[in-house]
């Protein structure tokens, strides 16, 4: 409890004290003045705290750092994290370094830590194991999992299950992740996306298909379908099973699969166009090509509309309907046409421009107008161009790497502005110093203090006073505020006279820092630079992919034109014998 | 015997010009394969090197920042008149934190409204810090209300309110969210360091 606080709080409460007589009277008219003396005590005190790292309790710290750890704010709990909670939670300092992908001393961390094995319990295990599976570990990581067999909540062992099934995927052995997988009290999402996983790795790694079709069918029963990421894992899942049973050659029960993907869904393109396929497996072509058509207001540059469009004269074709399935060729000539043409053109603006103004910055450039369109909608094409690049693990490994310094350099740019504004602060504070060092008169506060003592006194001894209504009041408190108070202000008189060195330490420091930044932001700047080069590189080689196979659509839509063409001139020439060209 | 040799010879060279086509072919092939294979491992590389840069830059950023809030902390909101306020859940609690929202003095300081992953981590005894400021010694009232949902899916909207006193050193105010073993009914406790 402070005493100078009380003080201040006998200031606030001196109507309430009238009850003691003249004295209280007095007090509020010196209430003012003593209000000021205080402000100025709390100016010039402001100067000499001690300046201490993390100055609270260890419970309180460390618990902070946990809190970002788990969260994910791995930056943060890294700035927060001082070397002696480093050596207290190497696990956490280990999972921090992974999440903010600084892996360069993880492993020597987690090995020593597990060599103190005697040490950890399950919760460390656990984080031990999960951060190996995050390294791409999966045997030291199923080893730290084997130690918390029976030994976690539900919950946790859901997420348990997932990494120790993925684990047994990676290493090739899908009846290990299936005996992982067949706990009756496994559910949610988790394990949903655990089954869809073995299915994806049974239908890599084996001709019959019915395992992997009968893992899918559990992921879909685990699946509650209602969150969007339920929904987005039960798309999958839908249309992996409905491409595998067309790949069965079983079209009727693809088409019950492909009917539940959702439209807004990123697999609604290719699960339409399989939806065409598999009634075209059925001789459907009325149905084939209506499913076809649906898929004309997606992007062009997702395989399954460019498929469509070349679909859907084949189909009119051997439907007999040859006009129709000449506009349609000629309808999908154009578009692949216009595709090239983009692709072309931002081929262009990246080689003038570089990644980051044409695919992040949200800059107006001349000719790209419409793919800088914001649009709330999914389908866009940008967005469809955006899911095509990020397709590449390199590209999304290395636009990850470029936002992540996009990130830090925005938080310098933050930090330079507050600095500025520290400054500036400073700076006033060392022009006012002086005069507010100067109107602090030791002397005069002492008779104040020593006039307050002498109050209290005489009203202490008025016959009203007693001790229950001073301590309902915190009267009580006062002359060991006084006391306090005059402590307070004679060690502060030794210190004002370092004050002024104080704002400038501080002020040196604060430049040092300014220089720091200003480093640290050409560095960035220049190793942006770089990635954006690289990424150049690597978009530029991604779009020319695209403009090939873009190019082998277009010609083959033109041959298909052509042969329609050729059709229908044979058609309406003259009968000849066939023999005739032989003998002329 | 004549004939025995011709095909012997005849299999001799057959052997050959198949040595040979394999040779011709695996030479071929293996020209642009090893073409292939130091282009990709001159990606490898580079890559390699960026990260390594990468890496570099993140640690020097990391330093700089912890550099850069202590000497914000220092300045703004020394020892004496700091006060620093934090939220914690006791383990096991099963209620459902959506927002908080903090008064210091009557005054909206803070509000903050939280995230599954938060939730997780305050339950893995995670502590958050909502509020770090400045005071004045003295006595202080602080306000806190509460949103959330509880185990029974019935809506809370709780407020807790304590008075306390700042000192000359650093005030610290924990929150703790707890629910009562038996009602289930969520409970918010004051701990103060």
């Amino acid at each position: 409890m402070s005493n100078s606080g009380d003080l201040a709080l006998m200031m606030g409460l001196s109507a309430k004290n009238s009850a003691f007589g003249a004295g209280a009277s007095d007090i509020r008219c010196r209430s003012g003045l003593s209000a000021v003396l205080l402000r100025l005590f709390i100016f010039l005190a402001s100067f000499f705290a001690p300046a201490t790292t993390y100055a609270m309790p260890d419970e309180l710290y460390q618990g902070m750092v946990r809190f970002n750890l788990d969260s994910g704010k791995h930056f943060n709990a890294l700035v927060l994290m001082d070397e002696g909670y480093q050596q207290l939670d190497p696990i956490g300092y280990a999972g921090a370094l992974q999440g903010f992908k600084l892996t360069q001393n993880v492993d020597a961390l987690l090995e020593k830590s597990t060599q103190q094995a005697g040490d950890l319990d399950e919760a460390d295990w656990f984080r031990i194991g999960k951060i190996y599976y995050a390294q791409g570990q999966c045997i030291p990581a199923l080893k730290a999992f084997k130690r918390l067999k029976n030994k976690l909540g539900l919950a946790d062992k859901q997420e348990w299950a997932f990494y120790r099934s993925n684990c047994f995927n990676k290493l090739g052995s899908n009846s290990r992740s299936a005996q992982v997988l067949s706990s009756d009290i496994l559910s949610g999402l988790w394990i949903s996306h655990a089954y869809y996983n073995l299915a994806m790795s049974y239908a890599t790694s084996s001709a019959d298909k019915t395992k992997a079709l009968v893992a899918l069918r559990v992921a879909s029963s685990l699946n509650e379908n209602e969150s969007r990421e339920e929904k987005a894992l039960n798309d999958r899942i839908n249309y992996a099973a409905g491409a595998l049973y067309l790949n069965e050659k079983k079209p009727d029960y693809a088409l019950e699969f492909f009917k539940k993907v959702h439209l807004d869904s990123t697999t609604a393109p290719q699960a339409l166009y399989m939806n065409g396929v598999a009634h075209l497996e059925q001789n459907d072509f009325r149905a084939a090509t209506q499913s076809w058509f649906s898929v004309k207001k997606y992007p062009l540059i997702h395989s399954g509309v460019a498929e469509s469009l070349l679909a859907i004269p084949y189909a009119y074709e051997r439907a007999g309907y040859v006009s129709q399935a000449l506009e349609a060729y000629v309808e999908a000539s154009t578009s692949f046409e216009k595709e090239l043409e983009t692709v072309d053109k931002l081929k262009v603006l990246i080689n003038k421009h570089g990644i980051q103004k044409v695919l992040i910055d949200e800059t107006e450039l001349e000719g790209l107008e419409w793919f800088l369109a914001k649009d709330i909608a999914k389908n866009t094409r940008r967005a469809a161009y955006y899911s095509y690049f990020a397709g590449d693990d390199d590209i999304y490994e290395m636009i990850e790497l470029l936002l992540e310094m996009r990130a830090l350099d925005e938080g310098l740019a933050f930090w330079s502005g507050q600095l500025k504004v520290f400054e500036k602060a400073l700076s006033n504070k060392q022009q006012s110093f002086n005069r507010r060092s100067k109107s602090f008169d030791r002397k005069t506060i002492e008779r104040e203090i020593e006039g307050f003592k002498k109050r209290f006194a005489s009203i202490s001894a008025k016959p009203a006073y007693n001790e229950k209504l001073a301590a309902e009041l915190y009267f009580d408190r006062v002359p060991a505020s006084l006391e306090a108070l005059q402590k307070r202000f004679v060690a502060l008189e030794g210190k004002i006279g370092k004050g002024k060195g104080r704002i400038k330490s501080q002020l040196k420091e604060l430049h040092a820092l300014d220089k720091k930044i200003g480093a640290k932001k050409k560095r960035l700047a220049a190793f942006i630079k770089k990635l954006d080069e690289g990424l150049k590189v690597l978009v530029l080689a991604k779009l020319e992919q695209l403009r090939n196979h873009m190019l082998a659509n277009f010609e083959r839509s033109e041959q298909g034109l052509i042969h329609i063409l050729e059709g229908v001139a044979e058609s309406s020439q003259r009968k000849r014998n066939p023999l005739d060209g032989r003998y002329q | 015997m004549e004939i025995r040799q011709q095909r012997s010879a005849g299999f001799v060279s057959f052997c050959l010009f198949f040595l040979f086509v394999c040779f011709t072919s695996f030479a071929l092939n293996a020209a642009p394969a090893a073409d292939a294979k130091k282009a990709s491992s001159e990606t490898d590389a580079a890559k390699a090197e960026l990260i390594k840069q990468a890496e570099a830059l993140k640690q020097d950023m990391i330093e700089l920042n912890r550099e850069l809030y202590q000497f914000e902390e220092d300045l703004l909101h020394p020892a004496n008149t700091q006060v620093a306020l934090f939220l914690a859940i006791a383990p096991e609690t099963t209620f459902l934190l959506d927002s908080v929202e903090l008064q210091l003095d009557g005054k909206l300081i803070t509000s903050y409204l939280y995230k599954e992953n938060e939730i997780i981590a305050l339950r893995r005894g995670g502590v958050q810090r909502l509020y770090l400021g400045s005071l004045s010694d003295g006595k202080h009232k602080l306000t806190a209300g509460f949103n959330g949902q509880g185990s029974n899916a019935r809506y809370y909207r709780r407020k807790k309110s304590l008075t306390f006193m700042k000192g000359e050193d650093a005030k610290f105010i924990q929150l703790i969210v707890t629910e009562d073993p038996r009602t289930r009914e969520p409970l918010f406790n004051v701990k103060q360091w």
